[in-house]
C-alpha cells in the first residue's frame, strides 16, 4: 500500500479518493481535540495507520498515562492496521522538549523502550511499529543503531518503521555508508516506510518535511524494498503544500519502485 | 539531591544554553554537579559540543516553525526579527502535551503584546477550549466583529461580521 500522511491541506484532495493513494497515515496528536467524524469517514473510505508523537517510550520511568488514553481512544475510533511511535525521548520528567531526541543504544534504553512499547500495543490492543529517528547528535552506546533495532523489535514484539528520508540525512549528517547500515536490518522486523523530502544548507541536512522528494531517496527506497519487500510507504509532508499533482507523481513514483522490486 | 540519568542529563543540556556553555569549559564539572549517575557520566562528558548546539538549535527550529503555523500574521509582522525574538521567548518558556505548539504561539503573542489581536483571540480560544467567543478586535480592518465557535466535532468555525457602523 502507498499512501500519504492525513493532513487539513490535503483534505480535499483526499477526499476526492485519487487512485494514487491506497491508505492513510492519521497523526494522532491531531484528533485529540476534535475531528473525530471526519476520522471515522476517513476510516470508511481508507486503510488507516495511527502515528504517535510524543508519547516519549524513550523516557525512563512510566508512561504518561493521560497521553496513552488519548492515543488510545483514537485507535479506538480510527481502528487502525498498526499503530507507530519513534524510538526516541521527548519529554523528561522536568522538561517536554517538544521534539524527537535521540537515545543511546543500550540494554538498558531497549528494556526501557520495548517494555513502553509492548504497554501501548497491548492498551490499544493493536501491532505496534517503531520509527527510526533523525538527529544532529550521533550516540554512542553497547550496540550499533541496527542491531538496537534489531533487538528491539525481538525484545518488544513489534515491527520497524523505517524512516528513509531520516537515514539518508543521518548518513550525510554522520558520515556512514546507508546501504551498510540497512542490510544489518533483518528485513522481517520492516513493515511500513516514511518518505519526505529534506532541506541542505552549507552541507547541514534537515527533515523540514517540507521539501518535494529528491532522486537519492527513492534511489535510496529501491534499496530498500530490495532488501525487504514491505506492506505500505507513505509520504509524511508536513509544510510548503504542493498541488496535488505533484504529490500524486510522487506516488505513483513509489507505485513503481513497489512493484519494481 | 537524587542521580540522574543520562537522558535527564541530556535533555537539560538542550534546555539550557547557559549550560552548554559551563559544559563547554569543563563537562566533567558539570556532570558531577547534575548528579549524573556514575554509569553514565562517561557518556555525558563524551558529547560532542558542537552536536548538541546544533540538536539544541534544531529543537527550537522546529518550535519555531509549529508556532508560526498557529500564528502566521504575528509571524510575518516581525518579518526578519522573528527568529531572534521567538528564540528569546522559547529559551524561558518550555510547554508541555499536545498543545504545546498552540502554547508556544500564544505564549509568544502574549509575550510580545499581542501584536495581532484576532490571530491572538484565536490561540486564546483554542488554547480553552470554548464552545463560542465573540470579539471586537482593534486591528481588524473595518470594526468587524469577529466569532469564534466550535462545532459539536470540535472543528474550529470562525466569521468575521462586519457592523457597518
Amino acid at each position: 500500500m502507498i499512501g500519504v500522511g492525513f493532513r487539513r491541506p490535503l483534505e480535499r484532495w483526499i477526499r476526492s479518493r485519487p487512485e494514487e493513494v491506497g491508505c492513510l497515515e492519521i497523526t494522532a496528536e491531531h484528533f485529540y481535540d476534535g475531528g473525530h467524524r471526519l476520522l471515522h469517514e476517513l476510516a470508511d473510505a481508507y486503510p488507516l495507520f495511527l502515528h504517535g508523537l510524543g508519547l516519549s517510550l524513550g523516557t525512563p520511568g512510566t508512561l504518561d498515562r493521560e497521553q496513552v488514553e488519548r492515543f488510545a481512544a483514537i485507535a479506538a475510533i480510527a481502528q487502525p492496521r498498526w499503530i507507530s511511535e519513534h524510538i526516541a525521548f521527548t519529554r523528561t520528567a522536568e522538561v517536554d522538549l517538544g521534539h524527537l531526541n535521540p537515545l543511546r543504544p543500550t540494554r538498558e534504553n531497549l528494556r526501557v523502550v520495548a517494555g513502553h512499547a509492548r504497554e501501548l500495543a497491548a492498551r490499544c490492543q493493536r501491532p505496534l511499529i517503531l520509527e527510526n529517528i533523525t538527529s544532529h547528535l550521533r550516540l554512542e552506546g553497547e550496540m550499533t543503531e541496527p542491531d538496537f533495532l534489531n533487538d528491539l523489535c525481538g525484545e518488544a514484539g513489534c515491527g520497524l518503521l523505517l524512516d528513509v528520508t531520516n537515514l539518508y540525512i543521518n548518513s550525510r549528517n554522520h558520515r556512514f555508508d546507508p546501504l551498510a547500515w540497512l542490510h544489518r536490518l533483518d528485513p522481517a522486523h520492516l513493515v511500513q516506510l516514511h518518505l519526505v523530502g529534506f532541506s541542505c544548507t552549507d552541507d547541514r541536512y534537515e527533515d523540514d518535511h517540507a521539501q518535494p522528494i529528491q532522486e537519492e531517496l527513492f534511489a535510496l527506497t529501491r534499496e530498500v524494498v530490495r532488501h525487504a519487500p514491505v506492506q505500505a510507504i507513505v509520504i509524511e509532508r508536513d509544510g510548503n503544500f504542493p498541488a496535488p499533482a505533484e504529490i500524486a507523481g510522487e506516488l505513483r513514483q513509489l507505485h513503481a519502485i513497489d512493484a519494481g522490486h | 539531591m537524587p542521580a540522574i540519568d543520562f537522558t535527564t542529563a541530556l535533555a537539560r543540556l538542550l534546555r539550557e544554553p547557559a549550560l552548554r556553555r559551563e559544559f563547554a569549559h569543563d563537562a566533567s564539572s558539570v556532570a558531577g554537579r547534575l548528579h549524573v549517575r556514575a554509569e553514565d557520566r562517561a557518556a555525558v562528558v563524551a558529547l560532542p559540543l558542537a552536536a548538541l548546539e546544533r540538536q539544541a538549535e534544531t529543537l527550537l527550529r522546529k518550535r519555531f516553525h509549529e508556532a508560526r503555523k498557529f500564528a502566521p500574521h504575528t509571524f510575518a509582522l516581525l518579518g526578519e526579527r522573528a527568529w531572534e525574538r521567538f528564540g528569546s521567548y522559547a529559551l524561558a518558556h518550555w510547554p508541555a502535551g499536545h498543545h504545546r505548539h498552540l502554547l508556544d504561539a500564544l505564549g509568544f503573542c502574549e509575550d510580545l503584546g499581542t501584536p495581532c489581536k484576532s490571530e491572538c483571540n484565536r490561540l486564546r480560544f483554542l488554547a480553552a477550549n470554548r464552545r463560542l467567543r465573540i470579539h471586537w478586535p482593534t486591528d481588524q480592518r473595518g470594526g468587524g466583529l469577529q466569532i469564534l465557535f466550535r462545532t459539536r466535532d470540535g472543528t474550529l468555525r470562525e466569521s468575521t461580521v462586519q457592523l457597518g457602523i
